[in-house]
């Protein structure tokens, strides 16, 4: 068998209890290359990334790196994984240096290395000058950072994000996407976890959109796009009665925010002629509309009927 | 990777200000506070402070009664005796009086005296060939003043028991004599004999083969400080949920750390955080409280031995935890099994103040074995008197360890 794949995930199914958490996922990743794994929470995103992390085992399917499956030998991975959580796994009562002096020589660093090492991460991640200050005294998109940095020390053919940059400043977001470009162009690869479309659109050559627990679109962007061309999202406003007016768009895939609806809809020719109609049924009239070019996000509506951060 | 594992560990717990308080000082206020209030159930300074009592009369006094006169008996040779004056003092007052100061806890204790106290006890004890009169004192005690009572109530008996030997003594003399004899003459006569015979009994405390007593700050020094170790146990095994939780254990095993490694430097901080608490109690209660640990290096021995058992108390608690996914097993351990614990091996009170079966029960106590060997490296003990204790502390290392490796083996996909 010839594989032209840094990584292949082959169909993995896992379960907790009754709770079917992945349902038959297949992936693949080629040397150098960075995807994105898109979905709302709940999806299975982390559930597939713990297991090609090795940590935690498929019910069935396979998982081969460089060929070997992983379940048999899991070192093949681990050696050459960087893996960033999605919370922040980091000792907080200890400086950032202190972290990265830790988890350095957990990937068998030591010396002159593993100080060179920290170095030259503390340098990609910006964070030299508070390096022996006390992780809980960091900002959030500080202990992001350092968060990253723990993962790359070893110099990781493959690197895996689990939603890095939950809950930072815009700028210490835009660091971390530009650190992540950047290593992806340094030639490794990358597996970008996410539920910010914006993020996944700009990092990632190849995208999978999950959704309980299933892959249910893949390919490029702009494969993706084609995939729901015809589809775009209305967004419109009502003065009153909003509820009677959802309930006659049930019909329809919608979002609904008080009296904000979005929708997805295949022809816009005569959406605005049918959204009067309805207005005038529920008693109310549209204040506000506007027709949105396809987007990773109206291509998710399209398919699940809910949008990405639902 | 072990003792990378090892030094962040011992970082992060003696830097944990929380972990501090419950491990460090803690310890340090309980042994202050107990060894201070519970003094006195140690050394004879516990009658610094005389027992204060109630005597009730309900016989008519009668100072210038004939020899012997048991009045002159209770409150002249009896509670004006110098060892007793330091347990107990008395006052003579009405049974009102004496409920009314029970009550407002004036008193631990009144002796009531009865109608026929002295001429029963003056027929009882005397050479006069008439038959014995039962003499019944009672004591009433304040049941919050266990203790106190309790004291009263034994001195009564010791009382009791020498009037009650005179009493057999005099009735086998009236047996064994004429029945025509002069009781008179001869009871002058036995008087003299008893009085030129007298021995002097006085009560101190010494030194039983070579064996020192231990005060309160020695006995809670140790006491306390075997409790709290069960704290290093548990703060230990909590981290290892705290990693799990923090998902530094996830990426310590992708990065290719082997989860026994984790647990077993777990274990082994256990074992350095006790060792480290006991150092910092040794000393304390040395400088501050004076407190004679014994020979030091029998004193370390023991340490050791505890500490080894509270690693294997650690790894048993982490895995656990790490299998139940969340800390209910360290709040069951630091809420109630600690106080079972504390009970049942002498860290609050001795366990000779305890009934037999809790004595005995102590034995199966971590904390109840190290109490005994350091109370008897205090008390003067060799090596060899205290290796069952040691033993014990051993076996309960091994036997908590076999625990752990067995659930470890048996649930390592969920600890995983």
């Amino acid at each position: 068998m010839i594989f032209i794949s840094i990584l292949l995930v082959d169909n993995v199914k896992k379960s907790y209890g009754s709770f079917q958490a992945v349902k038959g996922v297949s992936l693949e990743l080629h040397g150098g290359e960075s995807i994105g794994l898109l979905g709302p929470n709940g999806a299975g995103k982390s559930t597939t990334v713990s297991m090609i992390t090795t940590l935690t085992q498929p019910d069935s399917g396979t998982i081969y790196y460089k060929g070997t499956d992983t379940a048999s030998n899991n070192k093949i991975i681990r050696g050459e994984l960087g893996f960033v959580p999605q919370d922040i796994a980091l000792y907080n009562n200890l400086s950032g240096l202190d972290n990265l002096k830790f988890f350095g020589k957990a990937y068998g660093l030591r010396g002159e290395k593993l100080s060179k090492a920290i170095t030259e991460i503390s340098n990609i991640i910006g964070i030299e000058e508070r390096l022996k200050d006390l992780v809980k005294n960091y900002s959030g998109g500080m202990k992001r950072r350092i968060n990253i940095g723990c993962a790359l020390l070893h110099n990781p053919r493959l690197l895996i994000l689990d939603e890095p940059t939950v809950g930072i400043d815009p700028q210490s977001r835009n660091h971390i996407l530009e650190t992540v470009k950047k290593l992806n162009e340094s030639g490794i690869s990358v597996i970008y976890i996410s539920h910010y479309m914006e993020e996944v659109q700009a990092l990632c050559q190849r995208i999978y959109i999950m959704d309980h627990g299933n892959v249910i679109a893949s390919g490029t962007h702009d494969q993706l796009i084609a995939v729901s061309h015809t589809h775009r999202m209305v967004s419109f406003a009502v003065d009153s009665n909003e509820d009677e007016m959802s309930k006659l768009l049930t019909a329809k895939k919608v979002q609904q925010n008080g009296r904000e609806f979005v929708i997805s809809a295949d022809n816009t020719a005569g959406i605005l002629t049918e959204l009067n109609t309805l207005a005038e049924q529920a008693g109310c009239q549209i204040l506000s509309y506007s027709v949105a070019e396809p987007t990773l996000e109206s291509v998710f509506l399209n398919l699940t009927g809910r949008t990405l951060r639902d | 990777m072990y003792i990378s594992i090892l030094g962040r560990e011992l970082r992060l717990i003696l830097t944990d200000r929380a972990a501090l308080l419950t491990i460090i000082v803690m310890p340090i206020v309980l042994m202050a506070i107990l060894g201070l209030s519970l003094q006195g159930m140690f050394t004879e300074s516990v009658w610094t402070t005389a027992i204060p009592i109630g005597v009730v009369q309900e016989y008519q006094p009668d100072p210038d009664r004939q020899q012997p006169n048991p009045e002159k008996i209770f409150f002249g040779e009896f509670l004006e005796n110098e060892q007793v004056k330091k347990m107990v003092s008395y006052t003579v007052i009405s049974a009102a009086e004496a409920d009314r100061l029970l009550a407002s806890e004036e008193i631990a204790a009144y002796v009531v005296l009865p109608q026929n106290y002295v001429a029963g006890t003056q027929n009882n004890i005397s050479l006069n060939n008439q038959p014995n009169e039962p003499v019944n004192i009672k004591i009433i005690a304040d049941p919050e003043r266990n203790y106190s009572a309790l004291v009263v109530e034994e001195l009564i008996k010791v009382f009791n028991a020498s009037m009650q030997d005179m009493t057999v003594k005099t009735a086998i003399l009236e047996r064994s004599f004429p029945a025509n004899l002069n009781w008179s003459a001869k009871a002058t006569d036995i008087a003299r004999f008893y009085q030129d015979n007298q021995q002097e009994i006085s009560i101190e405390n010494i030194e039983f083969d070579g064996k020192k007593q231990i005060s309160s700050f020695q006995y809670y020094s140790a006491a306390i400080m075997s409790m709290f170790l069960f704290f290093s146990a548990g703060v230990t095994a909590t981290r290892l949920l705290d990693e799990r939780r923090g998902y530094t254990w996830q990426r310590q095993i992708v990065a290719g750390i082997r989860p026994a490694t984790i647990i077993l430097a777990n274990c082994t901080t256990a074992i350095m955080v006790s060792l480290i608490q006991m150092l910092i109690v040794v000393i304390f209660s040395s400088l501050a409280f004076g407190v004679a640990w014994g020979s030091l290096t029998q004193a370390a021995v023991v340490g050791l031995c505890a500490a080894l058992s509270i690693g294997g108390l650690g790894a048993m608690l982490a895995v656990l935890t790490a299998v139940t996914g969340n800390y209910k097993v360290i709040t069951a351990l630091e809420s109630v099994i600690v106080q079972i614990f504390a009970l049942l091996g002498g860290s609050y009170l001795p366990v000779e103040l305890l009934p037999p079966l809790v004595q005995r029960l102590s034995n199966f106590t971590l904390n109840g074995l190290a109490i005994q060997a350091f109370t008897k490296t205090m008390q003067g003990y060799n090596l060899s008197q205290i290796t069952p204790y040691l033993s014990g502390l051993i076996i309960f290392a091994v036997l908590f360890l076999v625990i752990a490796y067995g659930i470890f083996v048996g649930k390592r996909r969920q600890i995983v």
